[in-house]
């Protein structure tokens, strides 16, 4: 190898190579480099990513179901929420609006926690959506809640 | 290169935000020429086939297969201009085809670059004119003939009916004539000059088009954005400092990826976090060494150049410069990315030109051994670096794909936000149907992206 192929091979090396993985990714298709567990609806609520909370529910997921959290989509370690409470505790109300219009219930056994979750968020348009499901309950103590 | 761009354009969904409207409009009118006639009368922009184009589309999709003709038509235009590119390039050596790979990731590692492929509107008409203009340079290197020509004419009339920019393919045609490439006549450049003339003519006499005006749309001016009403306040009274800073700013934006958009992003960064994420670093530092080589093979050929005097190097530099100036001529009005995407592509053949100048010569045996181990080095990190900005262009695809999925959930409020709810069941169907291809898109987990990649990746 002469002296000029060789400066060239170092300038199309790092190209040779990406064209190497990119031949092999679209072969493979994207997804097939997601990591396993395939995504929760719990998860997609945390991550506002709306699209996928219709899509799952669409594909049959049930949105009242408690599912698993993976460590850092919302703590630091694994968690099982429902959809609601995961939206809830990530903040994001329109996602949790659009899980109540997809079916997520809030119920006498769920409100107290849902509520407590709005109130740590501090957001007042969060606690309404909450309060306005079940405009009758009494009133909560979030600190008996917390140590249950 | 070409098909891993084509499946993360196909990837992202057709996006809400100025795709559904102009469709929701093509469902108004009854055929393509209805589209075009009622398009040359608007105020500011003459963009005829822009529109007849979005309206042949929408006619062949039918009823149900908008994603599919729509974004079938971006990957035709993907791999149309990667098929130009290589074809200019004329690689007939192993260097040649070498350093083609490394023109390659400039090409689509360059920020102008991004624009052309994570949008459309709901066609990408930016790489439809890089299209053009790649075109025209395959016709200008080409050994010629009447058809040569007439295509010459024809690409031209196309790309100036469908955006502004679309007036490059002019200056492509001229600068690779002056340059020596004459595969396309010089009668044939006379017709395409008398075909600009008309353009003018029917442009701003016969229509009163006219041109853009400040209220048109926002602006980035030294480190911050600014509103309609901002530069009407600011720039009102003498808008020709604020065209000039547009100019300057594309052209040195696109030569050393500062400033963006008009807008300073490191003193912007630094201003705001105190620091600059390494992507920026990545993005200028190789935007820097790379224009310095090409500035280096130029500086020996200028004098020759005023001379009519051209190599191989001296053509693809010349008409590379040509281009990114006139590019950013164009752009006085407003600047942005995507608008200097055909000076972008350019940028990426002077660098092809430029790179294969310093192997040459480092490659010699009367060149100093440290020298020659100093421009390796230098070069590989160069080609790490626009390999890096080639990740993060298919990185920020992928992020677009989660955006465009979610602005889909909303897309009903959207519509009434601009005032431009469907107003029958056709309407609503096409929003249907695109808003059921859009969800049932697996979107790329943009989650589970490493951290990292925000920092290095972003563009």
């Amino acid at each position: 190898m002469n002296r000029e192929t060789l400066l060239g091979t170092l300038v199309a090396l790092p190209g040779l190579l990406l064209a190497a993985v990119a031949v092999i990714v679209v072969a493979a298709g994207f997804r097939a480099f997601e990591p396993e567990p395939a995504l929760t609806l719990s998860e997609a609520a945390a991550l506002r990513d709306n699209a996928d909370v219709v899509l799952l529910i669409r594909e049959g997921a049930d949105p009242n179901a408690p599912a698993a959290v993976r460590p850092a989509v919302l703590r630091s370690r694994t968690g099982v929420m429902t959809p609601l409470e995961a939206a809830v505790t990530a903040r994001h109300i329109e996602t949790a609006g659009l899980l109540m219009d997809l079916g997520a219930s809030v119920r006498d056994d769920n409100f107290e926690r849902l509520f407590c979750l709005a109130t740590r968020s501090r957001i007042d348009d969060l606690i309404t959506l909450i309060t306005a499901r079940l405009p009758d309950h009494g009133p909560v103590d979030c600190e008996a809640v917390a140590r249950r | 290169m070409a098909a891993a761009l084509s499946a993360s354009v196909l990837a992202i969904p057709v996006q809400v935000t100025d795709s559904i409207v102009p469709l929701l409009q093509a469902e108004r009118l009854p055929s393509v020429m209805e589209a075009m006639r009622g398009s040359v009368g608007n105020q500011g922009y003459f963009r005829p086939l822009r529109i007849g184009q979005i309206q042949a589309l929408y006619i062949l999709a039918g009823d149900t297969h908008y994603t599919v003709v729509f974004k079938g038509f971006h990957v035709l235009l993907v791999v149309a201009l990667v098929a130009g590119f290589v074809s200019v390039l004329r690689v007939h050596s192993a260097t040649d085809f070498l350093v083609a790979v490394f023109a390659m990731t400039v090409l689509t590692g360059h920020h102008a670059f991004l624009g052309t492929v994570w949008e459309a509107y709901p066609i990408n008409h930016f790489l439809e004119i890089s299209v053009f203009c790649v075109l025209a340079l395959v016709l200008a290197r080409s050994s010629g003939g009447w058809w040569v020509d007439t295509l010459a004419v024809l690409i031209f009339a196309a790309a100036a009916l469908t955006l502004e920019s679309g007036l490059l393919v002019w200056v492509v045609l001229v600068a690779a004539w002056l340059a020596g490439w004459r595969g396309v006549s010089g009668r044939a450049i006379w017709v395409v000059s008398a075909a600009l003339c008309a353009y003018g003519y029917v442009r701003f006499v016969y229509f009163p088009t006219g041109m853009p005006t400040l209220v048109e749309r926002e602006s980035g001016f030294w480190n911050a954005r600014l509103s309609t009403e901002e530069l009407v306040v600011r720039f009102g009274a003498n808008p020709w400092f604020f065209y000039a800073y547009n100019v300057v700013a594309s052209f040195i934006g696109v030569l050393f990826a500062e400033p963006r958009a008009g807008v300073y992003g490191i003193p912007l960064q630094l201003q705001r976090d105190g620091t600059f994420s390494p992507g920026t670093l990545v993005t200028v530092v190789t935007s820097v060494a790379t224009t310095a080589l090409m500035l280096w093979a130029a500086a020996s050929r200028v004098p020759g150049w005023c001379r009519a005097r051209f190599d191989d190097t001296g053509r693809f530099l010349f008409v590379a410069l040509a281009v990114i100036g006139a590019n950013a001529a164009i752009s006085y009005g407003y600047t942005k990315d995507e608008i200097m995407s055909p000076g972008g592509l350019f940028y990426a053949l002077g660098a092809f030109a430029a790179v294969r100048q310093a192997v040459h010569s480092a490659g010699s045996r009367t060149t100093a051994s440290w020298r020659q181990g100093l421009l390796a080095v230098a070069l590989f990190v160069v080609a790490v670096g626009w390999v890096v900005r080639d990740v993060g262009t298919h990185y920020n695809m992928h992020r677009m794909v989660s955006l465009v999925r979610n602005e889909w959930v909303v897309v009903d409020t959207w519509l009434r936000n601009e005032q431009a709810t469907p107003t029958n069941d056709a309407q609503r169907r096409i929003v249907q149907v695109l808003r059921d291809d859009a969800i049932a898109t697996h979107g790329s987990r943009s989650f589970l992206f490493p951290r990292w990649a925000e920092r290095w990746l972003l563009q």
